[in-house]
């Protein structure tokens, strides 16, 4: 019983990862332009796609074929951002949020076009590639995710706090007006952000492909389960998001032993109402009144 | 005798402490200015009388009505109304709209009367409109009932404001710099528009910069520094003020 | 608005209005397919679903992402109060209205002390929540086998004359037609009241219309209950006109058409959302060989009218039409003048 126990825990803590991973992106984007980038789903979507292709079709190797999900997911953000969101810099909040809507919807059925709707398998040799810890033992695939992933966590945590480039998408953040004035670029910083955003959610993709099936549908839960999570942890907040990512992968987790399984995605739902309705502003952002 | 009453009201925002131990009032029939340097808190105060932020310490209240804890709706009914700093109209909608939209909380036509319109919702729109069209009259603005609120210059808007809070039949309406950006000679005829108001027995609180609009006004004056008030009194007696004198020049000099 | 609309405008309008009316009578007979028919009953039915979106969305300026739920609510609770319990479709119809009104106002009471994309998340979660009910309780709604042998309508015994069945394509038009009249006269009348000045305030600037005395949250969840008890009332038509329910009908991707319908009609205007709707539902049928790209497009679609006509063709039309006026002609010289 132990073991079953640790092992959900394991398992937890890997989906826990890739979930932080990729709603990282999606706080990283919002803390920038103070939209909720709907089409998020789809950049993880496009990210398994290109690992997919690279790896099982063209045979690449895979820490190719995710490099190639990361070029090919931060090159559809780019090109989000430049079609879309920044023609609506100034517009109000809801129409940057209803047009993510429409990018969302264009890109799924576009895969689904491309691609069809035929699931694809994508199999790495690590998948079957079994690894004792201690007494669990899962499939190396796991393994690789969830290292990968906590290096990615690190690393931007290092890259927003250290980098000049991460003082500049926190000045950004705070004020664009005052960055623009202390000679920072916001156009360029906040194409930085969408790269590096949506590269996290590529890299995401490519990562669990394996695991997943790839479907020009896959983004949906992905979308959904990263807002609340960005939702639970403050919007905004990258500790909050980390805490809260690791929070939803436990408890989806360790929902298995109480809900059945075709439930286990309202877990996520549950949590974000429980939140929004005790702690509106999440875990960690601090309670903002607007001045009028 | 006193309308609005503030009594050791503060607000802290997170560290930070906008407004600290404030005690004032407000007669009937009286033009209070309200003035001090940028940042000393005095659109803070008109966020917390009008509900926008619950204060931190303190009480609020209008006659025998405690306010603090009202939410802003609540705070209007009972006749508190203000305009914006920033500058905050219905956009889209006409200038009447702006207006009428001001009249909503003392009508009472509700979902099944305005779907089944009998009678006496016909009247009440009526006399709404005239109001608002009385109104819109008052502040020089009844030619443009129709245009959509964006279109007008930014002076014509903070008449639309002043029109929308009177049409919530205020006790007390508070200006949140109301001649900004006027020239001089509409700064002037919103000086005597402000009197006109207090005519229709209506007090006012005024926030502004501009030091001859608030001198000329004003029964008294409210100085505030670092949030605290730091003089009340008249205000040929405010110029006069070392501390007054000081918050100013300290403020220019650095 | 009443009252300050000048007199020939009014009349104009009602007479554009009773043409419209007029032609829609006549439809049937002009028409003279089964097939296009059809078409327009389910254009009906999509014009009453987005009307409810357009109080919620194009009135309130609030992003909810669950409507299609809530046409689901009211399509399963109606099926399932008729051939369950046997109740008359003529009070199963009004319950359904009730039953999702009575869900939106829960989905509103949870969701509505947030704003923006917070609501629109709340409420797309719940929509997926509804559906995941559908698709699991098998037992009551036999989940993706979907619920079929839906009755028609039960007869209208008119006495003297004889039975009105709804049995033929005819009758269920007739039926759907004084549903929509009803649902467009309701949403006009609301629009032009009170109460659609509290909407309309609400969306221009939430913060300034509550210190102006209007209690926003009262009205946020009136508007939440009212698009859904428009939803329940089209859920309820298309459960007895089709027949046969699904939940994948009543999916997020079913909310897109219609907010694809409020968006281009265009800041709540109520002629928009009716043309706009009764277009996107001829559109796909009759370019059904493109339908592959009907999603594709939708999507771009929404893109294209937030960036480059955020105001739907309302704001086209009242742009256009602002020119011709006095103010709009005194606007244009101003400008040229500066």
């Amino acid at each position: 019983m132990g073991e079953y126990l640790l092992t959900l825990l394991v398992s937890g803590l890997v989906t826990g990862s890739v979930y932080t991973v990729t709603a990282l992106g999606l706080t990283m984007v919002y803390g920038i332009l103070n939209v909720m980038n709907f089409a998020h789903g789809e950049v993880f979507m496009v990210g398994a796609y290109c690992g997919y292709f690279l790896f099982a079709v063209l045979g690449m190797s895979y820490p190719v074929a995710i490099l190639g999900a990361i070029a090919g997911a931060a090159a559809t953000g780019v090109l989000m951002e430049a079609v879309v969101f920044r023609p609506l810099r100034n517009a109000p909040q809801l129409s940057p949020l209803i047009a993510s809507l429409g990018v969302s919807i264009f890109l799924q059925n576009m895969a689904l076009l491309l691609w069809s709707p035929t699931p694809r398998m994508f199999n790495t040799p690590f998948v079957d590639e079994v690894v004792r810890i201690f007494v669990i033992s899962m499939s190396m695939q796991r393994v690789i995710v969830f290292i990968v992933c906590a290096l990615l966590i690190a690393a931007l945590y290092f890259v927003v706090q250290k980098t000049a480039l991460g003082k500049s998408m926190r000045a950004v953040a705070l004020d664009p007006e005052a960055a623009a004035l202390m000679g920072i670029d916001n156009r360029r910083v906040i194409v930085a952000t969408f790269a590096i955003g949506s590269g996290l959610a590529g890299v995401a993709g490519a990562l669990v492909g394996p695991i997943l099936i790839i479907n020009p549908f896959m983004g949906i839960p992905i979308i959904l389960k990263a807002f609340a999570i960005v939702i639970m942890g403050g919007f905004g907040s990258i500790q909050g998001t980390v805490v809260a990512g690791f929070i939803l992968g436990l408890a989806e987790s360790f929902g298995i032993l109480i809900i059945p399984s075709a439930y286990i995605d309202t877990i996520a739902f549950v949590l974000l109402i429980g939140t929004l309705l005790v702690r509106p502003t999440g875990l960690f952002a601090e309670r903002l009144e607007e001045n009028v | 005798m006193a309308l609005l009453d503030l009594v050791g009201v503060s607000k802290r925002f997170g560290g930070l402490t906008a407004v600290s131990d404030v005690s004032f009032s407000v007669g009937e029939g009286e033009i209070v200015g309200l003035i001090g340097p940028n940042g000393a808190g005095k659109s803070t105060l008109f966020n917390l009388i009008s509900g926008v932020h619950r204060v931190s310490e303190g009480a609020i209240s209008l006659g025998a009505n405690r306010l603090n804890g009202l939410r802003p709706n609540a705070v209007c009914a009972l006749g508190v109304a203000r305009t914006f700093q920033k500058i905050r109209v219905f956009p889209r909608l006409s200038v009447m709209k702006n207006v009428v939209i001001g009249c909503h909380c003392r009508t009472h036509a509700g979902l099944l009367a305005s779907i089944v319109r009998p009678a006496w919702v016909g009247r009440e729109e009526q006399e709404v409109e005239d109001a608002a069209r009385q109104l819109l009259n008052f502040v020089g603005l009844g030619n443009r009932a129709d245009d959509e609120a964006r279109h007008l210059s930014y002076g014509e808007q903070r008449l639309l404001e002043i029109a929308r809070a009177l049409a919530t039949k205020p006790k007390v309406i508070l200006l949140d710099e109301p001649a900004a950006g006027l020239s001089s000679m509409d700064s002037a005829a919103l000086m005597s528009m402000v009197g006109r108001i207090r005519e229709r027995g209506v007090s006012v609180m005024i926030i502004e910069h501009d030091m001859e609009v608030v001198m000329g006004l004003s029964d008294r004056l409210v100085v505030l520094n670092y949030g605290q008030k730091i003089f009340e009194g008249r205000p040929e007696a405010a110029q006069r003020d070392a501390a007054v004198v000081a918050s100013y020049l300290g403020t220019a000099a650095s | 608005m009443s009252g300050t609309e000048p007199f020939r405008i009014s009349v104009a309008r009602g007479a554009a209005w009773s043409a419209a009316l007029a032609v829609a009578v006549a439809l049937p007979w002009i028409l003279n397919s089964n097939y296009y028919l059809q078409l327009f009953i389910l254009a009906g039915i999509n014009i009453i679903l987005a009307l409810g979106l357009n109080i919620v969305l194009g009135f309130t300026g609030l992003l909810s992402l669950g409507h299609a739920g809530l046409f689901g609510v009211g399509a399963y609770c109606s099926a399932l109060l008729v051939m369950r319990t046997g109740l008359s479709f003529w009070l199963a119809l009004p319950a359904s209205a009730a039953f999702a009104a009575l869900i939106g106002g829960l989905i509103g009471t949870c969701s509505l002390r947030l704003r923006g994309h917070y609501l629109a998340i709340a409420t797309a979660g719940f929509g997926i929540i509804i559906y995941q009910v559908f698709l699991n309780w098998i037992s009551l709604t036999k989940g993706a086998a979907a619920l079929g042998d839906i009755p028609e309508p039960n007869p209208i015994v008119i006495p003297g004359v004889g039975a009105l069945t709804f049995d033929t394509r005819i009758s269920m038009y007739f039926l759907v037609l004084t549903m929509t009249a009803i649902a467009i006269l309701v949403s006009g009348r609301i629009r032009n009241s009170r109460i659609g000045d509290a909407f309309f305030s609400i969306r221009e600037d939430e913060v300034a219309a509550e210190v102006m005395g209007i209690p926003t949250f009262r009205y946020k969840l009136l508007a939440f209950v009212l698009s859904a008890a428009y939803a329940g009332v089209a859920g309820s038509l298309y459960a007895h006109y089709t027949r046969i329910i699904a939940p994948e009908m009543f999916h997020l991707f079913e909310t897109v058409t219609s907010l694809v319908m409020v968006i281009t009609g265009g800041l709540g205007s109520i002629v928009g959302v009716v043309v706009a709707s009764i277009f996107f539902t001829l559109m796909p049928e009759v370019m059904r060989e493109l339908n592959d790209y009907r999603m594709i497009a939708y999507g771009a679609l929404l893109v294209v009218v937030m960036i480059f006509l955020p105001e739907g063709l309302a704001g086209l039309v009242k742009q256009r039409f602002w020119r011709g006026t006095r103010a709009g002609k005194r606007q244009e010289a101003a400008r040229g003048a500066a």
